[in-house]
């Protein structure tokens, strides 16, 4: 009978268990190939319940993942067996002739590295919808259940089924499982465009998200930093992966400060920047800094770098709002999308005045279709108003930007805005 | 002081998702430091979730793999009570109990 044996009892890294799910689960299936996805699924989950049901009782080991690790590869090693011998006709799968040897911990680790790599790209293939793409990414590399994911994702579980269905048959009919690993095809930098893209969708899934539960919301944004910093090891020189993650360091920067302890938003000029987070400000930094050794200049380096001018002001006034003005004009004309001309309303009514950022907005609205219909629009239209003390005309906006969002953080915003005016 | 056997009924950890199985586990091994920390904890163990179901001498059945996870005895634990009060109190506060069921019974001191 074990005795009970406190002493070894140690706090085990946070989020351990998820991150090495997705490292087994994508070392097994570069191994044995996409149609092994599920096998190494199930080898994971498997895994993971021993060790838990195993620490549980004997305490933690030295060296959790490599414990994880090796069970891993010795159930793999009895699947294959097992399948093997159940279809002794033929060779159901081949074993890797190096799988059973047991390696150094370095090559193992870039091996390991590798393979999360090449799920990632495999996952994220343009060719995937988006909307699939996430689940995959969730599934197979952070390892979230389906109820996880229909949760932080606001769906429900038949959805996420179907669309990590959908994914799976298009990567296996059409045998889109990324070539990363091998050396004669390296990654182009379109490719890892690609993947930016939908990494960024990920952290915005969680940054944007009207989801009540911010723990949820922060996860999603933490796995895509995750994952985007295994990117940045691996093509070290790849600025545009770099201001990417500079971008979202400087986001996730703030994110407790965005919202008070009754859950409605804060806004900038309100926010308590002593909550700021320093350390993701000064992993923010670096990153933007090495991105800006290269010659290429992507949207993700610019706003970084707009995100960076907040992170550094002191407060709202000290702002340096003609160099954010610049890179908002720089941004739109890499990408002209209306959203940036609303920012760059905004902006130009805090250097110019009410007045100019409010024929602006007007304009906006008159001429854009996207923004005719955006509450962001009117909420701004009202602040502005209000500025001017204009209260009718602030009241009318605050209401039509309610009128047209579902979000319920947003809605108790501009109630708590409506009921200052004191109307 | 008597000993308690506690039985750990149903076990769900095939579909809980590996977020959820960290969790699970910090919390339980924080509760049994405390236990082994007030004197209460003396010892237990996981189950394997298969075994043998002897009837008599001619019959042995193997018991599990179960369909129904929620009859799976999946571990026990002794604890160190002043009576089958204090150790239903102190059964009451463990984790598990979140997700599986827990009888306690009294050893018999021979």
């Amino acid at each position: 009978m074990h005795k009970a044996t406190p002493t070894n009892i140690d706090q085990l890294v946070d989020h351990l268990f998820r991150e090495e799910y997705g490292k087994v689960v994508s070392f097994l299936t570069t191994k044995f190939g996409f149609h092994f996805l599920e096998s190494a699924q199930d080898i994971a989950q498997d895994t993971l319940v021993e060790a838990y049901r195993v620490w549980s009782y004997k305490g933690i080991p030295q060296n959790p993942p490599a414990w994880i690790f090796s069970v891993a590869k010795n159930k793999a090693i009895n699947w294959i067996k097992r399948e093997q011998k159940k279809y002794a006709v033929y060779q159901a799968y081949e074993m890797p002739r190096d799988f059973k040897q047991t390696k150094d911990e370095l090559s193992l680790d870039n091996e390991i590295q590798d393979s999360m790599l090449q799920m990632i790209f495999t996952c994220c293939h343009p060719e995937i919808a988006v909307d699939n793409q996430i689940p995959l990414v969730l599934s197979i590399l952070c390892g979230f259940s389906r109820k996880e994911m229909a949760h932080a994702l606001l769906t429900s579980e038949e959805t996420i089924k179907k669309r990590l269905y959908r994914a799976k048959k298009q990567i296996r009919e059409k045998g889109l499982m990324s070539s990363i690993t091998i050396k004669e095809k390296p990654i182009t930098d379109n490719e890892i465009h690609g993947v930016c893209i939908s990494i960024y969708l990920l952290f915005n899934e969680g940054y944007n998200s009207p989801h009540k539960d911010e723990l949820i919301r922060k996860d999603l944004c933490l796995e895509a930093i995750r994952l985007t910093k295994l990117l940045v090891e691996k093509f070290e020189s790849n600025t545009r992966l770099r201001a990417l993650l500079a971008t979202m360091c400087f986001h996730i920067a703030r994110f407790e400060a965005r919202i008070d302890d009754k859950g409605v938003i804060v806004l900038l000029q309100d926010q308590n920047r002593q909550l700021w987070n320093q350390d993701f400000i000064k992993m923010g930094l670096f990153h933007l800094s090495e991105a800006a050794s290269g010659h290429h200049l992507s949207a993700y380096h610019l706003e970084a770098s707009i995100a960076a001018q907040h992170c550094l002001a002191k407060d709202f006034e000290s702002t340096n709002w003609k160099l954010i003005q610049h890179f908002y004009q720089q941004l739109y004309q890499l990408k002209p999308s209306p959203v940036i001309l609303l920012n760059l309303a905004i902006v130009s009514g805090i250097i110019d005045g009410a007045d100019t950022a409010i024929s602006q907005l007007i304009r906006l609205q008159e001429q854009s279709r996207q923004l005719k219909n955006y509450y962001l629009l009117y909420a701004v239209l009202g602040h502005f108003y209000l500025e001017q003390n204009k209260k009718d005309l602030a009241l009318e906006n605050f209401q039509k930007a309610k009128s047209l969002t579902a979000s319920h953080k947003e809605i108790d915003l501009l109630n708590r805005k409506i009921k200052s005016l004191g109307i | 002081m008597q000993e308690f056997i506690l039985l750990m009924k149903g076990d769900d950890s095939k579909e809980i998702s590996p977020e959820e199985m960290q969790q699970r586990m910090q919390d339980y091994m924080a509760w049994m430091k405390k236990m082994s920390g007030t004197g209460n904890y003396i010892a237990g163990q996981p189950l394997m979730p298969t075994g043998k179901h002897i009837i008599d001498q001619d019959t042995v059945l193997t018991d599990g793999p179960f369909l129904e996870p929620k009859e799976i005895i999946g571990g026990y634990i002794i604890l160190r009570a002043n009576d089958i009060e204090e150790a239903t109190t102190l059964a009451k506060t463990c984790p598990l109990l979140q997700h599986c069921e827990i009888y306690v019974r009294p050893l018999m001191n021979a």
